[in-house]
């Protein structure tokens, strides 16, 4: 991957302050995966927000489980499962899901979303309780009782689309939306054109993770547990995804380091993980100030210039020289380990943003 | 913390550690990515550097990382100086313990070993 990717989607997610795409596999235990990302960035919601948020996503990514787990081992002639994604915009907080269906199943989703989409809140009320009492809503394979609370918590209409990819299978995308202001009714902002091709690029690209958001240390642990679920299963690529995974710490912590304060959230952090010609890759891009864009420059010019032999030597004499370094946290460590750890030479750019700031965006191949 | 074992319960982010004075055998096994390793690692290093480590029979220091910052590194190559400084060294083994086809952690425990004069051992499990 070239840095100029990243930065496309750098300014493709110019107007959000956090997002998320993942593209699998889906297993249950990422539920809490996925609400340990989310939080990083709803500090300032409401109590009552944060609460419709959390339960939206376990409902929506349950959803998607729910549907990959109703098809057996290799039934599905398509490459993956689909997408689960989210953003903060300014006005809401929105969820779009892409899953695969069978055919025989869309009359009825597509009859049970028109009939919700069409009551009012106290209908939606009834309806529920109509139905949790008759338990006339099949729980496994399909959408039921999880729809008709999704429509009830967002307040909004379920947006969705289905696009029928062979005579047995389609593909369902999902939108749920939240009002940022409870009392908001206005008709949700239609993002499902957009994710489609959004969706259809990263899979073009393999890219498997995606986020743009505040890198707290508690946001690493869960990106790599991600990780590690996605490779668990290709032994050829254990080592590969080890080596990925010790240097995703190493980026991961810079970037939150690195964070400008002073900066809009716009401008958060952003990264991406994929695979490329069997190779997994690791992009990340930060903003960093003119002074910062110089040091690292010089820093990376030099370690490039390096042979290998000569890099564990700097290593090695820069780990003896830290016990005597004042500050024991910045010893330049870090940024040496991610030069040595790459199959081919990290390749990095810089970006201006505005007259001070340059996005720094970092590639590498393992 | 008392001067005979120095105990840290494991977390998300830090080791579990267990030096103790009693057995002579310590070990640090866990994930070690604290965004501050200086303040994680400043008591143990105090630990060691007050109390020492017993070597008066052949013992072992366990080190086994699922995952490693490099400023966690930095600390313990720190630590294991300390050891090294010990004149009873020569009856204690360090074994770095690294899960089965991790190269990485493999490269850091030849790293470490290359620049300490300590008994070395890489144990993959």
């Amino acid at each position: 991957m070239h840095p100029d990717t990243l930065k496309y989607y750098y300014d493709r997610w110019d107007t959000l302050n956090s997002c998320f795409a993942y593209r699998g596999p889906f297993q249950d235990k990422l539920t809490n995966t996925i609400l340990d990302i989310s939080e990083q960035s709803r500090d300032h919601q409401q109590p009552g927000l944060s609460r419709k948020v959390s339960f939206m996503l376990v409902e929506c990514f349950q959803n998607i489980l729910k549907h990959s787990e109703s098809f057996g081992e290799g039934e599905l002639p398509f490459d993956d499962d689909g997408m689960f994604s989210f953003k903060y915009t300014d006005s809401s907080f929105v969820i779009n899901s892409i899953n695969i269906l069978r055919n025989k199943d869309v009359p009825n989703l597509v009859s049970l979303i028109e009939q919700v989409n069409a009551l009012d809140e106290k209908q939606l009320k009834k309806f529920y309780l109509e139905h949790l009492e008759n338990n006339s809503l099949s729980a496994k394979g399909g959408a039921g009782l999880g729809l008709i609370e999704l429509s009830r918590k967002s307040g909004q209409k379920i947006l969705y689309k289905i696009f029928e990819l062979d005579k047995t299978y389609s593909q369902f995308h999902q939108q749920i939306t939240l009002s940022h202001h409870v009392k908001d009714s206005i008709e949700p902002v239609h993002f499902i054109v957009d994710s489609d091709e959004y969706y259809n690029l990263i899979r073009k690209e393999n890219i498997f993770l995606q986020y743009k958001g505040d890198f707290t240390q508690k946001s690493i642990l869960p990106i790599l547990e991600m990780t590690e679920l996605r490779y668990k299963e290709e032994k050829e690529e254990k080592s590969k995804a080890l080596k990925a995974k010790h240097v995703l710490i190493e980026i991961l912590q810079n970037m939150g380091k690195a964070r400008n304060f002073a900066l809009s959230p716009l401008h958060n952090p952003i990264l991406i993980l994929g695979q490329d010609d069997h190779h997994l890759y690791v992009s990340a891009g930060n903003v960093v100030s003119l002074s910062e864009k110089m040091l690292l420059e010089e820093k990376l010019e030099y370690l490039l210039s390096l042979e290998e032999e000569e890099l564990a030597q700097l290593h090695r004499t820069t780990i003896r020289a830290s016990l005597r370094f004042e500050n024991k946290d910045r010893t330049g460590l870090g940024l040496i380990e991610v030069v040595r750890s790459g199959t081919e030479k990290v390749k990095y750019q810089f970006y201006p943003i505005n007259d001070n700031n340059f996005l720094f965006a970092l590639c590498i191949k393992f | 913390m008392n001067s005979d074992q120095l105990y840290i319960a494991a977390t998300d982010e830090t080791p579990e550690v267990n030096f103790s004075l009693l057995t002579g055998n310590s070990f640090m096994v866990g994930r070690s990515l604290p965004e501050n390793a200086h303040e994680f690692y400043r008591p143990i290093i105090h630990w060691v550097n007050t109390n020492g480590i017993r070597i008066d029979k052949p013992s072992e220091l366990e080190l086994r990382f699922d995952y490693f910052n490099s400023s966690s590194g930095r600390f313990l190559f720190e630590l294991l100086s300390i050891l090294e400084r010990n004149p009873k060294k020569g009856l204690m083994t360090v074994i770095w313990a690294v899960e089965s086809g991790d190269e990485l952690m493999i490269e850091k425990g030849k790293e470490l070993m290359s620049l300490l004069d300590l008994n070395f051992e890489i144990r993959e499990v």
